[in-house]
This record gives structure tokens, sequence and C-alpha cells, in this order.
């Protein structure tokens, strides 16, 4: 029976990654297809689900007809991917522009046995099948919508099946209980190769078979093996695997096939034609590499233009350098998320006494949150970190207000009245001095932060959103996208306590000078708030520092809405507005809204640099912003630790988006207006269909799909080691999920990693050198 | 009285023909819905003044009279506590939900489609309420109706909305029998046209030459419609699987406004039924059983529009239950209060995982009191767990085979059609007779051609050939239709005159659009609309044509035929109402299944 457990494992990594909407965060939708080139894994997609996962040919002609796609870099992408002659240059330039081309969409998901069973049987096996099963499933995997609870839910996912069956005095239609009697103590794999060898002789059918009866599902089928991965994810111990529900569905075709009378001799899957159980693929390769082409001149055009800029600035600023450094008053802790930019350079124009840093929102803190003592657990740090710090937070006094039956307020209340220090050396709630001095120097290093300020802020980010299921997408991506404030509040506590301070100056050689105080705060990125949290010990000597900021503040939130009202169409504009914070709030709390901000549309650059590099450049929000001092890392083990983080969080939002954007219907999630919740765990349309993963098409609608590109400000040298020796990031970067630029401070150059080589980058072409690694 | 007042209810009328023939700006359409629903919310309450400040318990104006030969249709209007009630709760509704949807569907691609059908379906509903006798009032239902079909369908790229919105509408179109033969009914049994006027005095309906048993009949073909407008017992999950559409037009429709339609038509026909035991008991029982079985269905759904859905119809239940005691003043209240309660929840529904999260981590709440567990031994409980689950066995998908074995007539229709020599023998031989020979079998062969037409009719809707042969089938049908009416020694001409006035172009110009189209596969929906968006619309005109909209001629020629058939014939007059339901449907199964769905053809 091993052939089920291989072509389970190998199906598998097609699923799309879809995690209970309560743990929602982005990911690359397809993360199982990492250890594949990008190209190949798209066109793998392509293959096993029947959809173009690009855009048409016509929006890139679009693109270039703007202007978006650079010619140049055009004729140099197609050089590249073909080596050969003027002539199959000419044709391949003709084919890049031919009209589109008419293509024929057999099916969602080409099922060729399920076809051959159906024209048997008269029916649609999967559409008289799957009802069924799906109302069992989303009843057993429940987290608390309806009122009354599958019974035997506990027992895992088959069991459960079988016994409510049993019990039941009452058939479920069309299972006949003999069948449930006779297999009752069988497990899963014995139950499908039962079913499956009365149906096929020839193994290869029956691999083919189940691959079909998974992907035929694959909303749901990726829910169960995300669960069966990592069970703790649902709530009340869910249990259920692949094999399970295979199993059950397999069941339930039985059922309808015995019930329909239909004798398995007649399947006779011997005429089955071997032809015919190859896929044949959407488009050739020839259509695949003019994609390739114009997606990859696309993506360049932009990286390129950004990098030239990048570059420019870096020079500039290493020739003025002249060893002065310059004394800042006040610093400011921000996440890296895109959407801080804004604020973080409107900030520092409004005050220049104030200089910002950004390192992911959760601070480098690993903390469980549980809102009172019995509550479940909140994860406040990046989904692939375990948390070992757990922290409770006390009661507030809550007036109740009893014209709140049916609907609470959705916005966060921030509860601070929480301890961060362990009471005593057992109790694993709260930090002791020796791991968080452990945790603010990694903070510390990494941003390369030396010369503290007297006022330091860490500014956590939150959002706002009201009658929406995806409210875990629009918060800190860093926090697996809740509110940031808890990671904020504890790193000002933790940085302010005396025993830690000793601690850092011990261990780490950090000296926190005494008249060094940190504040938390919070940014709201939606309504374009903010919220000092935990001010009231400030020392009094530095109230008047604290009240300038808080005034700098404002201007520049008033400034960012100002930016970020452009976004919306309905906003009413005014020539001499000044401030749409008010705009933007009635938006966040609007029950009508499918788009209360725009998250991390068109993102498309992560930075891991010096902020003096990027000062004066407009990344139009659309770049994460790491705080790295290259001098303070001469072996690049901070780089790592960076990149260990960076990578997945920044890599991942940017692939969420980049999937949902191409084929919102088909690989996101469709559009958000007519979804309905199922169970608490996904999102569906109407009431009885597939699971949708990945993103709303009111989420992307402004987004292009551009991959992330890392520009790191570094050695070549250390970034090769880099490569070798973090594998991870090697992977990601190897196979084309991220692009990877390099400043060489030292070379004084550029250099843009490319079919495994690192090329140099010419300023005045903004094109790559092609003769050169 | 100011009859110009009434003229702000036909504003949204208006405003749908003004957005299905031009395209318009989303700009446009937010400033114009202004001055749309607006006038019509301040007529409301000069309608309530003059309500108040006359003697009568009601306030009925007729407004015109149309004469097509011996049959009269009234344009009246009647006015009373529950048109009021609609009038105010349609106004407020949907004012709040078109305003409130520009920000929803903002950028949406169907966003003139969303506010088109929207008001269509407005207009039907003051049409419903203001209605003096049942043929205005069915007009209204009939729009009612059209406009649920197309926002169920409202995504007509995925194929699941489609199947689920062409079951619903066929469910629909089986409840119509019901009201358009009791509205033929109320034709022949009363001289009277206005129908509610003469109810709400007291008087029967009734003139004195006919029994007393038509009115139960009436009655029974009234409680079908009902029963099948608001979901309930047997057809209680049909509105789970309406949740297709947007979530505004989910909350408007089945939240609030379209599946109450039925408790306002019992309400209104009150004074038809309620003497008859029968169906004043089958009222209460089919409200009970509605309840009872939604309730429970309820309790185990775990999605949160499916909950809703289950919850409506149980309220529902209750509502019918209150009208068969004749608790009036209680059900005006019921369905005020629950329109909009359920209006709201639908509409906050995607914020129920920001609440569950926050319910989550309070564990006070987290276990919730299972009043069923407590009570029950463990077998008892996974049986009634099964029998929820399985929506009580009522489901389509469920009890699908058991109307699909209806398709073993399949081979019945295609002998018979197979016998094309026959028929044409037997076509040749009618007309022969009905001009010439005069053999006294006219009778028995109208029913033959009734039967053939009924027959062909169905071989149409179940048909899996090129939708060509299907629409050629059609046209059999239609002539055998025509046919059967002429040999029952028939009078009625302008009636077929009007009903080819507007069937004869739709069949043309469905025949062009279906002519040359590429092989579309009948078995899935084919998703044509995206190859061929003109073709999509021309059908969608056809289909209009074919379903009978109040405004197309096709509805004044079915009240003309069917009654002046009951005259003659009252049994061919069931098969021939079947038939004309049946037409919608198909034009609606060819449209869906053509032009509708997952496009099977593309262009990158």
């Amino acid at each position: 029976m091993n052939y089920i457990k291989d072509q389970i494992i190998s199906t598998r990594a097609y699923l799309p990654n879809l995690r209970p909407l309560t743990e929602f965060v982005h990911f690359n939708l397809y993360y199982n297809q990492q250890d594949k080139p990008f190209w190949q894994a798209l066109e793998d997609i392509s293959l096993k689900y029947s959809i173009l996962p690009l855009p048409p040919l016509r929006y890139y002609q679009d693109l270039y007809a703007k202007g978006w796609i650079d010619n140049d870099i055009l004729n140099s992408q197609i050089k590249n991917q073909n080596s050969a002659s003027d002539d199959n240059f000419e044709n391949l330039k003709k084919q890049l522009f031919q009209t589109a081309v008419k293509v024929h969409l057999p099916e969602k998901t080409y099922r060729p046995i399920n076809k051959h069973i159906n024209e048997k049987i008269n029916y649609s096996l999967k559409e008289i099948t799957e009802p069924v099963l799906i109302r069992f499933l989303s009843g057993f995997f429940d987290q608390g919508l309806s009122h009354w609870k599958m019974p035997f839910n506990d027992k895992g996912l088959l069991q459960c099946f079988k016994d409510l069956i049993l019990h039941s005095y009452i058939a479920v239609y069309p299972i006949q209980k003999d069948l449930i009697k006779k297999i009752y103590n069988l497990n899963a794999y014995e139950i499908i190769d039962m079913l499956l060898s009365e149906l096929f002789e020839d193994d290869d059918l029956k691999k083919t078979y189940i691959e079909e009866s998974i992907l035929s599902l694959k909303g749901w089928s990726a829910l169960i093996s995300s669960i069966s991965a990592q069970p703790n994810l649902m709530k009340e111990d869910t249990k259920a695997t692949l094999e399970d529900y295979l199993a059950i569905r397999f069941l339930i075709e039985r059922s309808w096939i015995d019930i329909l009378g239909v004798s398995l001799e007649k399947f006779n899957f011997k005429t089955l034609d071997a032809k015919r159980l190859q896929k044949k693929p959407l488009i050739d390769k020839n259509s695949w590499l003019s994609y390739k082409i114009w997606h990859e001149s696309f993506e360049n055009t932009y990286h390129f233009s950004k990098l030239k800029q990048i570059q420019e600035q870096a020079l500039q600023f290493r020739k003025q350098k002249s060893g002065v450094e310059q004394e800042f008053s006040i610093q400011a802790l921000f996440c890296i998320d895109d959407r801080e930019i804004l604020f973080r350079s409107n900030l520092e124009k409004e005050n220049p006494q104030i200089m910002t840093f950004g390192t992911p929102g959760h601070f480098g803190l690993d903390i469980n949150y549980f809102e009172s003592s019995e509550s479940l657990p909140q994860k406040h740090c990046p989904p692939p970190i375990n948390p070992k710090h757990n922290l409770v937070g006390m009661k507030q006094t809550k007036s109740k207000n009893l014209f709140k039956l049916f609907h609470s307020n959705p916005k966060y209340s921030h509860n601070i009245n929480f301890k961060v220090f362990k009471d005593n050396e057992d109790s694993n709630a709260g930090f002791s001095a020796a791991s968080a001095a452990s945790r603010l120097s990694v903070v510390f290093k990494s941003i390369g932060l030396k010369n503290f300020a007297p006022l330091i802020y860490c500014i956590g980010h939150e959002a706002t959103t009201t009658n929406n299921p995806f409210f875990n997408a629009y918060g800190c991506g860093a926090c697996s996208g809740r509110s940031g404030y808890i990671n904020a509040v504890t790193f000002a506590r933790l940085a302010n306590d005396a025993k830690v301070r000793i601690a850092l100056a011990q261990h780490y050689d950090i000296h926190i000078p005494k008249n060094t105080y940190f504040i938390a705060a919070i940014h709201n990125t939606t309504s374009e708030t903010f919220k000092v949290l935990d001010d009231e010990a400030i020392p009094n000597e530095l109230e008047s520092l604290h009240g300038s900021f808080l005034t700098s503040t404002q201007a520049a939130l008033k400034k960012n809405s100002m930016t970020r009202a452009d976004d919306f169409e309905l906003i009413k504009k005014h020539p001499f507005k000044v401030d749409y914070i008010n705009d933007l709030k009635l938006r966040s709390e609007s029950l009508f809204e499918p788009r209360p901000e725009l998250g991390h549309t068109s993102n498309a650059i992560c930075l891991v640099a010096r902020r003096d590099i990027s000062v004066g450049i407009n990344f139009e929000r659309r770049a994460f912003m790491q705080s790295y001092n290259y001098q303070d890392d001469t072996d690049g083990k901070i780089l790592s630790s960076i990149l260990a983080a960076a990578v997945p969080v920044c890599g991942g939002i940017n692939l969420d988006y980049f999937f949902a954007a191409i084929n919102a219907e088909n690989i996101g999630s469709g559009s958000k207006l007519s979804h309905n919740i199922v169970g608490l765990a996904g999102l569906s349309h109407g009431t009885e269909d597939d699971l949708l993963p990945g993103l709303a098409q009111q989420m992307i609608e402004l987004h292009r799909p551009i991959r992330m590109l890392f520009v790191i400000e570094q050695n070549l040298e250390v970034i090769k080691s880099l490569m070798i020796s973090n594998s991870d990031f090697r992977l990601w970067v190897e196979n084309g999920w991220v692009k990877l630029a390099c400043l060489c401070p030292i070379l004084n150059e550029c250099f843009y990693y490319d079919q495994g080589v690192f090329k140099q980058f010419d300023m005045t072409t903004s094109n790559l050198i092609t003769n050169q690694t | 009285m100011n009859s110009y007042l009434y003229f702000f209810y036909a504003l949204p009328f208006g405003f749908f023909l003004l957005l299905l023939f031009f395209s318009f700006s989303e700009k446009q359409i937010r400033w114009l819905t202004n001055f749309i629903l607006l006038p019509s919310f301040f007529t409301n309450f000069s309608l309530l003044y003059i309500f108040i400040n006359q003697p009568k318990a009601y306030l009925s104006q007729a407004l015109f009279t149309i004469e097509l030969g011996h049959h009269h249709f009234g344009f009246s209007l009647f006015i009373d506590e529950l048109s009021l009630i609609l009038l105010f709760l349609t106004s407020f509704l949907a004012l709040v939900v078109t305003k409130l949807s520009h920000t929803y569907l903002h950028r949406d691609l169907g966003y003139q489609r969303f506010y088109r059908t929207i008001y269509l379906f407005v207009s039907g509903l003051f049409l419903l309420s203001l209605a003096g006798n049942l043929d205005m009032f069915f007009a209204g239902w009939e729009l009612v109706g059209f406009s649920s079909f197309l926002l169920i369908a409202y995504y007509r790229d995925r194929t699941r909305p489609v199947k689920n919105a062409f079951r619903i509408y066929s469910i629909y179109r089986f409840s119509d029998i019901g009201l358009l033969l009791s509205a033929i009914l109320g034709h022949i049994l009363t001289q009277n046209a206005d129908h509610f006027e003469v109810l709400a005095s007291g008087q029967s309906l009734l003139s004195p030459d006919h029994d007393v048993v038509w009115l139960t009949v009436m009655g029974l073909f009234i409680l079908l419609a009902a029963v099948g407008k608001s979901g309930q017992f047997p057809f209680i999950n049909w509105p789970a699987r309406a949740m297709e559409g947007p979530t505004p037009s989910s909350a408007i429709f089945y939240g609030a406004l379209s599946i109450h339609c039925g408790v306002v038509l019992l309400l209104r026909t009150y004074e038809i039924w309620h003497d008859s035991t029968l169906v004043v008991s089958l009222v209460a029982m089919i409200g009970l059983i509605s309840f009872l079985l939604a309730t429970l269905i309820g309790l185990v759904q775990s999605n949160i529009k499916g909950k809703m859905a289950y919850a409506t119809v149980a309220q529902i239940g209750l509502m019918f239950i209150e009208v068969a005691l004749g608790l009036h003043t209680l059900v005006y209240f019921h369905i005020v209060g629950h329109s909009l309660l359920r209006c709201y929840q639908i509409l906050i529904s995607p914020s129920v995982v920001v609440d569950s999260v926050k319910r989550l981590n309070q564990p006070s709440v987290l276990v919730k009191p299972n009043w069923v567990i407590l009570f029950l031994p463990r077998k008892i409980l996974a049986s009634l767990y099964c029998f929820a689950f399985q929506e009580a066995f009522l489901s389509n998908s469920e009890r699908g085979l058991f109307v699909f074995s209806f398709l073993k007539w399949k081979l019945f229709f295609r002998k018979l059609i197979g016998l094309r020599s026959v028929l044409f023998f037997l076509l040749c031989f009618a007309i022969l007779n009905l001009f010439v020979l005069n053999l006294p079998i006219n009778l028995f062969l109208a029913y033959v051609f009734a039967i053939l037409d009924v027959s062909l009719s169905a071989h149409c809707l179940l048909s899996l050939k090129h939708p060509k042969i299907i629409w050629r089938n059609l046209f059999f049908a239609q002539m055998a239709f025509i046919l059967s009416i002429y040999l029952i020694d028939f009078q009625g001409h302008l009636g077929i005159l009007l009903y080819l006035f507007t069937i004869i172009p739709c069949w043309l110009l469905g025949y062009f659009v279906l002519k040359d189209l590429e092989s579309p596969n009948m078995k899935i929906y084919n998703g044509f609309y995206v190859l061929k968006p003109m073709k999509a619309h021309l059908m969608f005109i056809v289909f209009i044509g074919f379903s009978g909209l109040p405004f197309t001629t096709v509805f004044w020629a079915e009240d003309i035929l069917l009654g002046e058939i009951f005259l003659v014939e009252p049994i061919i007059l069931i098969l021939t109402t079947v038939s004309l339901m049946l037409n919608g449907l198909i034009a609606a199964r060819i449209l869906a299944k053509v032009f509708w769905g997952f496009p099977t053809q593309s262009e990158f």
C-alpha cells in the first residue's frame, strides 16, 4: 500500500497553502513547489489545474505600449533566452506581439478516469459525490459556527464518519450501513486499497485516480493537508489526514455506483486509452517562452530603474561621508512593512532630529499572548518561529453594553496590562533578564543601533477592518497578522529595565545610556492614527522632546493621509484640503467597504541596507525596508539571521499577492462580494462549494505581479558565501522565487543575480553587463 | 386623489430601462441613484397622510381599464396597512442597500448590471404592494422572481451560481403556475376586476353562479405559489442555495424582501381561502413543518449564510402559522422586525470571524449550552444529526437522482420525436379536419396536441442535443400549442395575436443566435458570453420574451388565452399553463447552459 502514501505525498505538493481563517497569514501559495525553479513550478501548476497562472498576453502588450516594459531590456531578455541567430530573434519578437490565442479549457481540472466513469454511469460522479462530502467536511471542521457540534468529531475524520453512520438510525444517503460495517475495522489505507483494487488492476491507474480525487476539491484537501502537518492549527485538536479524506470520498463514490446499479465490470478500464490519461498542456513550450520573456522584462524594467536610483544615492552618500556621524535626539524603530515607509519618510522630513530604523515588527521577540489566563494563545512572531515566551493579559474592567448583542466592536483595544518579566525562575510566563537581553541584542545589532538617543520609540502597527473575513491579512505580517502593540510594549519595557541593560552590557557589549528611555507606540495603517502606549513613566526632562515628536507625528500622519487618499477613487478630493484622516477613519469603520486599505499592494522591493542610502528615493510604498549596517557584520552572521526572518515573511507576502494577482478567479479567492464563511475555517462562494485559497480580487486589483527584489548592501563575497551556507535562502534565490541584488560597498558596484551568476549592473544603460560573472 | 403621486413609484422601472439600453459610468449611476428612491420615500409619507385622513380601512383607485375583446384588464391600486408597510420597508431597505453598495460594489465589473437588477426588483415590489388585483400582483411577482434569478447568477463565469440560479428559477416557475391559475380563476369567477377591494369590503369574490369549492381550489393554487416563493416545505432548501450573489443582494432578497412575498400573498388573499378548513390547516401545517425542519437543519449548518437562510425559513414558517390563525397585526410586526434584523445580519456576516476570534478568546462563552445533547441518548442524537445535516432529504443534489430518474422519460420522448412521419400526418389531419372535414374529433385532437406540446417542451428542457435542435423542437411545441387551442373551438384570437407578436420575433432571433454556434455541449455550462458577448445579450432578450415578463405582450396573452381555455376545457388549461411555464425555463436553460458558466474557451 505504499503506492497510496507515495502518491499522496507527491500530489500534496501541488496543493495551495490554505490555513484556517483565524490563522490567516501571508504565505507563498504554492510553497511546496519552492524546491523547483519558479518557471518550472508555474508550468506544473498550469498543467495540474488546467489554468494559466499568468495574465493574458494583452496585459503585457498594454504595459509595453504604456512604457512599463523597456524595449532594451526586452531585447536583451530575448537574446538571453535564445542564443541563436538574428533570424530567430525576429521570430521570437514577432511571437511576443501576436494577437491573442484561443485556448480550449477542457474543465477546471482534467480528470480522465472520472470522465470515463461518468460516461459509463451517465452522471457526473463528482457532482453527486461532492455535495455530500463537502457537507460532511464542513460539519467536521466547524470551529464554532454551528450550534450543534458534529457527534464523534473528536475521533478523527474517518472514525467520525464511520461512527456517525453506524450510530444513526437514519441512513446517510447514499451510503449503506452494510458497507460501513464491512470496513469498520480497516484503516484508511486498507479501505482505499480495497475500493481501488475492485475498480482497477493497474497501479498507475490507481495513482492517477488518487491524484484526481485530491485535486478535484483542492481547497478542502489543502486545508486537510495543512492540518495533518500542523494539528494545532485548529482550536479543538481536530485530527484529519488526506488518507481519511480519500477513504471517505471513495466510500461515497462507491455507494453511488452501487445505488445506480452499475456493475464494476462495466467500467472496463482496459479500454481507457493511455493517450487520454496524458494531460495536455494548455499552451505550448513556445508560448511559455514568450510569457517568460514578457514577464522577466516587465520585472526587470521596474527593478533596474529602482536599482539605478539606489546605487546613485549610495555612491553619493559614500562620497559625502567624511567620518562625522550626525547626532539624533530621537530614534524610532519601525516595522519593515511597506506601509510604514511613507510614515517614516514623512516623519524624517518633518523633523530632522528623528532617525528611523526598520526591523521586523515582532522586534525579535517570540511571544504567545493569552488574553486572559484561560484563553487560547495568539502567536505574536513570524509564522515559522515557535514562540517560547508566554505573556498573560490581566483583565480590564469593561462596561457591558447591552446594545452590542449581535455585533461587537471590531477595533482592537489595547490592553497593556500584562507582566513581561518572570515572577520566579520556574514560571513559564514572561521573559528572564538573560533571554530578554539575547533577543534585544539581536535587534540592536541587526539594525546597527549603537549610539542611543535619549528617546527611542518602538512603533508597532495594526489595521482596522470591519466586516472583513481577511482581517489577519491587514495586520503586521511579522506578528502573524495580529496587532503589533504587544511586541512594541514588551520591547520597550524590557529595554527600559535596569537588569536587562546590565545583561546587555555584560554579555553583548551593548551599552544603553542611563538617560535613554524607550516608549512603545502603535500606528494604525488603515485609519492613520498614532497612539503612544505606556507613556506614564517618561522622565521629566524628556517631556518636551516627546511633545515635539508627537507634533511631528501628527503632521506626518496628515501627509500620509494625503498620499493614501489618492489610492481611493471614492474619497472626495479638494485642492485645498490637507488632511484626509477623517475620510480614512470613516472608511476603516464602514460595513460596506471591501477595501479598508490596500494592504501590501504593489510591493516589489526589499531593501536591506542603511537608511542613508535610500533617503531621497521615492519608493511609492513598494519597498520593505530593513536597516542593516554592513560595517558591523564582516562575516555575514547578522545578515543571515535577518534574512532568515525577512525572506520568508516578505517573500511570502509578495508571492501571496503575486499568485492572486495573476489569476484572481482561479488561483486567488475571487471576488470578496460573495464570500461565505464556512465553519470559521475557510471561505467559499455560496453554501456548498470548495474552499478558496489566497487573496481576494479587491485586495490585489491594483497590484502588479512582480517578484520581490532583495537589495542588500554588503560585500559581494559575503553574500556569495552566505548563499552557500544558508541553504533556505539559496533555494529562494536560485529557484527564482525572489530576486537578489548586491550593492557592494567595497567595489562600489552593483551586482544582480541572474541565472546562477552575479552580473554587473550598468548604471548608464540601466541594464546588465552580459559578458561577465 | 392625486394619481400623479404614483408616478414616483415608476421611477425605478424607468431607471431599469435606462440602464438596460445605455451604459453609464459608476459616478453617473451613483449620482442618479439619489433621485430614484428618495422621491418614493417621500411619496410613502404622503400616502400615509392620505391614508390616515380618510374614513375607510383601505384606499383604492382604478387608474384605467384596457378592453381586449370581452376581457378587461383593470389597472387599479389598492392601499391598506400592509401596502404601506411594504412600501416603507422596500423604500427604506432599497435605499440603504443601493446607497451603500456604491462602495461595496465599487470597481466591480457587473456594477451596472447589479443596479439594473436591483431596480427591476424594487419596481416589482412596488407593483406588488400597490396591486389592486391578482393580475397586477402577478406582474410584480414575476418581476421579483426574474430579478432574483439574475442576481443569483450574478457571477456568470462560475458554474455553481448559474446552476443554482436555474434550479431556483425552476422552483419559481413551478410556483408561478399556482399564482397564474389563481389569477385566471379570479378573472373568470368574479365580475369585478378589483379583487382586493372586493375582498376588503367583505363581499365574496365569487359571483353567485359559481360553486364555493372554487374558492378552495383558488386557495390551493395560492398556497402553491406562496410556498415556492417563500421557501417553505417542501422547498425549504433553496434559500440556502440562493446565497451566491454579492452579499447585499442576498441580504435584500433572501433576508428581507423577496422571501416575504409568499406571506404577503397569503395576507392579501386571506379572505379568499379563510373559510376553507383544508387550506387554512394546510397553511398552518406547512408553516409548522417548515419551522421545525428549518430550525433543526439550521442548528447543524456550519456556514454563516446557510445558517441565515434556514433561520429565515424558520421565521417565515412561523409567519405562515400566524397568518393561518388570523393574527395579522402580529404578522405585520413580524415581517418588519424580521426583515430589518435579517438584512442587517446577512450584511455583516463577513465579520463573524472577527467576532468569533474574540469569542474564542473568552472561554466563558466558548462552550455553548447545547440543549439537545442534554436530553437525548447518543444514537437518537446521531440520527437527528444525520437527518438535519442531509437537509431532511429535501436537497436537490441528494434527491437529484430521483428527479433525474425522470430522465428515463427521455426514451419516451425520443420515440415520440422519432415518429416524425406519424406526427406530420397527425398535423395535416388536424388542420384538414379543422378547416375541411369537420369530423367531431376536434376535442380529442386538442388533447393529443396539448399533451404533445407539454411532452415536447419537457423534452426540450431535458434534451442534451445541440441547442439548435432544441430550439427547432420548441418551435414544434409552439405549433402544437396554438393548434390545440384552435381545436377546442376557441374565440380568443386576440390572445393568440398578442402571443405570437412576441414569440415569433423572439424565436427567430433565438434561431439566428443559436444557428452557427460552435459545438456547445449541453451537458456542461459553456460560458460563451466571453467569446460572443453580443449573442449572449440577444439571447437574454429572447429569454425576456419567452419568460413572459409583464412588459411583454406574452404576459397579457397568457391571461386572455388561459381565461378562454378555462371557459371551454378546464383540463387542457393545466397542460397549457405548464407548457407556458416551461417555455420560460427552456429559454433560461439555453441561456444558462450555452452562454453562462465557466468559459470552456477563452482568449489568452
